[in-house]
């Protein structure tokens, strides 16, 4: 993980908060908390999270609805929703909504933070992918240039 | 002059006779009237046979009496010219005539063909004819009404009944006798009203004849009826006082078996309960898993940060943490599933195999020995996961009424289309005032639970189609019986359980 990992902690109840905070940043991520959905949308909008766990009831909307908003202004942003109502309803909004792991509450901390590992892992890959990638299209390109700029010299 | 006097005393003599046949005629001719139990048809013959002996010549009397197109005759009956009658009327009106004729002429004529004496007997016996049929004739028609009026109360759906100003029962119909259990013997023997309540009903019963009885207008009262064999069953009455010339005499009223519409007031109150525990659940469980997230986290961080620091005391007191954050999940899980409905899948299996996986689910103390003799046979659909739960919720609850120790014997029997499950402890056993509430949610004699596993177990039992039965005695044991159907009909064919996929709910990825 990188050094600079930052996790967003969104729920209205304050031990859960804070206790989850308290083992995130003992465990080296860099933590903010929100305690509802419109904190959480204006700190995701400033700053740049790799992860949010975000409680499925808000005290101005619903953890759905906070999704819809996230997907648009960060959608990379791994997003694991927590929820003390499991049902089949909300379970395939959450995920319709860009869910991309659900936890029941009372939270089992250990899967809580293998989730987030697995999924920060996840994403890493897919940012180092994307910069070989980038690196390849670059380099490719600068071949190229370097071939035409030799076909031109002569 | 002697023989003045002999004649005299002759005609005196013969004057006297005379009467004592009148008399005799009369006398006979009420007599018949008085007997209730002869019919007209037979006094009227008997009549006509009497007459002629009260006439002067009765051996060349005869007699016919004629009533409504009908002719009763002596035998020696024969029409001529010698002939006295009197009209039989009913109200006024002539219905027919009491006659009588000599057959051969008067032999001696000094007083005409007949005497006014005869006269005047033939007169009263038309009339007393005349009356008696009037009165049989009301009586009939009364008996004929009443009749009627009992035919009507025995059909009708409700008892209903009358009784004196004492409470003293005059009248009921067949479903009186049907629903209280009473015979007609005993109706005969004396039936008070308050007999008919439970003791404790019989000051409010009293008081609201009194009530009724002066006038005052009810409108229908619930009691709880008592019968014959001391069972009871709930009632609403509806009375009215019977007047007679201004006098109320008594009451008669309808009383209505509300047993149906109690039941399903229950049920719809049951269903309010259950409503209302699934909305408290719902809300008690989102308020009480987050407090139980925020305590699970904090014991983490404490297991995490102390590490091999901690000694064993510590350690086990997060654990206890832990566990019992478990339990408390536990409980919520309960109340959120005791107020869904309940969905079945059903898969086909043996009661061996569902009460082999439920006694590997349950933790057996030393001093409890288990004796499965439950079959391979029959096959039976169940859903496997619920049945287990039922099972291990039976088990447990044995275990736990034996904490001496104790057996438990489980056994499986085929019978028709279904099979039956009995698990028979040697524990502690149960009051009637216990087993009473034993299904209902959130009754418990444990310290620690909630009251919703029997509860639970019930629903799912009768979600099969099955029943659960229980047998107890104090001291001796309790007994268990899960009766399945071995193919359950379950409405809307089948039902798959709306849960959560396991990959959703874990921890796991979106593909």
């Amino acid at each position: 993980m990188g050094e600079h990992t930052r996790i967003l902690v969104v729920d209205d109840d304050e031990s859960i908060r804070k206790g989850l905070a308290t083992i995130l940043v003992e465990k080296g991520y860099v933590v903010d908390t929100a305690e509802n959905g419109k904190e959480a949308i204006e700190k995701s909008n400033a700053n740049f999270y790799n992860l949010a766990l975000l409680d499925i009831r808000l005290p101005d909307m619903e953890g759905t609805k906070l999704l819809t908003a996230m997907k648009e202004t960060t959608p990379k942003m791994v997003k694991i929703i927590i929820t003390g109502y499991p049902s089949m309803q909300n379970a395939i909004e959450a995920v319709n909504e860009g869910a991309d792991a659900y936890v029941l509450k009372p939270v089992n901390i250990d899967n809580v933070l293998n989730t987030i590992k697995e999924h920060l892992k996840k994403q890493q890959e897919a940012i180092k992918y994307s910069e070989e990638k980038a690196a390849e299209f670059i380099e490719t390109r600068a071949r190229e240039w370097e071939e035409k700029r030799t076909v031109i010299r002569k | 002059m002697e023989a003045m006097t002999y004649v005299n005393a002759s005609k005196l003599l013969h004057d006297y006779g005379k009467r004592i046949k009148e008399l005799r005629c009369i006398y006979g001719i009420s007599k018949l009237l008085e007997n209730p139990d002869v019919s007209l048809e037979e006094i009227l013959q008997k009549t006509v046979n009497l007459l002629p002996s009260a006439w002067r010549y009765p051996d060349i009397a005869c007699a016919r009496i004629v009533f409504e197109k009908r002719e009763f005759k002596t035998k020696n009956f024969r029409e001529t010219i010698w002939k006295q009658s009197a009209d039989i009327k009913i109200h006024g009106k002539r219905v027919g005539a009491v006659e009588v004729y000599y057959l051969e002429q008067n032999p001696t004529l000094d007083e005409g063909p007949f005497s006014k004496e005869e006269r005047d007997l033939i007169e009263a016996a038309a009339e007393s004819l005349g009356k008696f049929a009037e009165r049989r004739k009301a009586e009939e028609a009364l008996q004929e009404s009443e009749k009627k009026y009992r035919e009507l109360a025995d059909l009708l759906p409700q008892a209903v009944y009358e009784m004196d100003e004492r409470g003293n029962l005059t009248f009921t119909n067949r479903k009186g006798f049907e629903s209280y259990g009473y015979t007609r013997e005993d109706f005969e023997k004396g039936l008070n009203a308050l007999q008919m309540f439970i003791p404790e009903d019989r000051d409010r019963v009293r008081n609201n004849i009194q009530r009724i009885l002066s006038g005052e207008k009810l409108v229908g009262n619930e009691y709880t009826a008592r019968r014959k064999d001391g069972s009871t069953f709930p009632v609403i009455i509806y009375s009215s006082p019977i007047i007679r010339e201004n006098k109320p005499t008594g009451l008669r009223g309808i009383i209505v078996d509300i047993t149906d519409r109690k039941r399903m007031q229950e049920e719809l109150l049951k269903a309010e309960r259950l409503a209302a525990i699934g909305e408290v659940a719902t809300m008690v469980g989102h308020d009480l898993r987050n407090p139980l997230t925020g305590i699970a986290t904090a014991a983490y961080y404490l297991k995490m940060r102390l590490g091999s620091k901690m000694d064993k005391k510590m350690e086990e007191m997060l654990e206890l943490i832990d566990k019992d954050i478990e339990y408390s999940n536990k409980i919520i899980s309960d109340l959120l599933e005791y107020s869904r409905e309940i969905r079945l899948e059903l898969v086909e299996t043996t009661p061996k195999s569902i009460v082999e996986d439920s006694l590997t689910l349950v933790k057996v103390s030393q001093n409890i020995q288990i004796l499965d003799f439950t079959g391979s046979e029959p096959r039976i659909n169940v859903d496997v996961q619920k049945m287990k739960r039922v099972f291990v919720n039976i088990i447990k609850n044995s275990i736990d009424a034996m904490p001496e120790g104790g057996k438990l014997t489980i056994k499986s029997k085929e019978s028709g289309d279904s099979v039956e499950i009995a698990f028979a402890d040697t524990g502690a056993g149960m009051t009637g005032e216990i087993m009473e509430k034993l299904w209902m949610p959130l009754f418990t004699t444990k310290a620690k639970g909630m009251g919703l596993g029997l509860s639970i177990c019930k629903r799912i039992v009768e979600a099969h189609g099955g029943s659960i039965f229980v047998n107890s005695t104090v001291g001796k044991g309790t007994t268990f019986t899960v009766t399945l159907p071995i193919k359950p009909k379950i409405e809307g064919g089948e039902k798959t359980w709306a849960n959560i996929p396991g990959s959703l709910l874990s921890t796991t990825t979106k593909a």
